[in-house]
């Protein structure tokens, strides 16, 4: 037990050693480089001008109509071509995930479709472009992730971007099962996550999960403008 | 934290910003003294880390989480900086004889040379963790926020870090003893 006291007296003892006190030099030094130093503009520029919202709402719901019967058309096929061809071994049918044609505070007007096909997802998200130059984003939907409280997060990588979110940026949207009008949508990998890990698109969302779980919350969804669908 | 200062440097700020610098400069300083054991370079990492917080300040959501973001960022300038540094491997502490006067200041310096010796051998993430936990206070799981790695990875640099410096510092006081005669 001495022992033990001992070391921690000598641990604390060591590490009060010497001083603290930063040099005025070096705080000029940081002063003086932060003047000509630009800050980097954050991912999330908030969004401006609701009235847009309203104004491109009917776009949204053909536009979604649209990608909707377009992925029917390629899930499942026009008269038994494609699909299924070569005939070797039956695959699980597609079935929607989820999709949704949303207002999000942050970003603006998203719309995204996934489908679900055995342990593989496919699908877009669509981020539209902004009255102040902002997107428009667009995201290949590739894996999902479901946690124990029903929230689905779907992710991908951007194909279209910008200088902001550049493509290869994962991205992913994260709704919640059961709740037709909560959603969250975010871009990049949370930080300290190794860069290579970014590769893998489960992994970055169990990154990220795992990155709200540590800062003691789930994952931060809004109440929307618009709604959400689940499938089966 | 001044939460309103945070605020203002996030947007763009630069006299908020030189506010923050004053009120967290010391205590960044120490932690990036502590792991790199060398005064200069801490200085030179600090200087870094805190132009670095300034750049990516937009990208901080919460404000009140200012002071754990600023020290990750700080660790991370630590493991950025510290491979080009070679002199912290070889450092000599020189003892002197006017402060080891009795036979309790030779034991303390013994103690504390002993202990450097084995810190300066761990790898710095394990120096991280051990000076975020023992000379800021973060609890284990703060810490592993900060640093952002999982709880247990933070438990275990921690109890390889204290076993390493138990280790030294246990074989410093054998030496001591069979120096003075004491048995073992």
């Amino acid at each position: 037990m001495n022992d033990k006291r001992d070391f921690d007296r000598a641990v604390d003892r060591w590490l009060d050693d010497g001083s603290d006190a930063t040099p005025p030099e070096v705080i000029n030094a940081v002063l003086l480089a932060v003047r000509s130093t630009p800050q980097e503009r954050d991912f999330r520029v908030p969004w401006r001008n609701t009235a847009m919202a309203s104004y491109l709402r009917p776009a949204a719901v053909i536009a979604l109509a649209v990608i909707a019967s377009t992925a029917a058309i390629f899930t499942f096929g026009l008269g038994g071509s494609g699909i299924g061809q070569t005939g070797a071994t039956p695959s699980p049918s597609p079935v929607l995930l989820a999709r949704g044609s949303f207002v999000e505070h942050d970003w603006g007007l998203v719309e995204f479709e996934a489908i679900r096909e055995g342990s593989s997802v496919t699908g877009r998200m669509t981020l539209a472009e902004r009255d102040d130059g902002f997107g428009p984003i667009t995201v290949d939907l590739l894996c999902t992730r479901e946690t124990d409280d029903g929230i689905v997060m779907i992710g991908g990588y951007v194909t279209v971007g910008n200088q902001f979110i550049v493509p290869g940026t994962p991205g992913w949207v994260a709704v919640e099962r059961g709740s037709p009008d909560k959603a969250s949508v975010n871009f990049g990998s949370p930080m300290g996550v190794p860069a290579t890990q970014t590769t893998d698109c489960r992994a970055n969302l169990d990154a990220w999960l795992q990155h709200y779980r540590r800062g003691g919350y789930t994952l931060p969804l809004s109440v929307l403008d618009g709604g959400v669908e689940f499938g089966p | 934290m001044d939460r309103d200062v945070v605020e203002r440097a996030r947007s763009g700020d630069q006299e908020a910003f030189a506010d923050l610098v004053h009120q967290i400069s010391d205590t960044l300083l120490g932690v990036a003294r502590r792991i790199l054991r060398d005064p200069t370079l801490a200085e030179d990492v600090l200087q870094n880390a805190l132009v670095t917080i300034w750049r990516k300040l937009p990208h901080l959501r919460e404000a009140d989480r200012f002071e754990g973001w600023a020290f990750r960022i700080l660790v991370h300038a630590c493991y950025a900086d510290a491979p080009r540094n070679r002199r912290w491997a070889s450092a000599i502490r020189v003892l002197h004889p006017d402060v080891a006067s009795d036979v309790d200041d030779i034991q303390k310096i013994a103690d504390r040379d002993e202990l450097e010796r084995a810190f300066r051998r761990l790898p710095l993430d394990q120096r991280a963790v051990f000076v975020l936990h023992h000379h800021v206070g973060l609890p284990l799981v703060a810490v592993a926020e900060t640093l952002g790695i999982p709880d247990g990875t933070a438990r275990s640099r921690l109890h390889y870090a204290t076993r390493t410096l138990r280790a030294a510092f246990e074989q410093a006081r054998a030496a001591q003893d069979l120096r003075e005669g004491r048995p073992a």
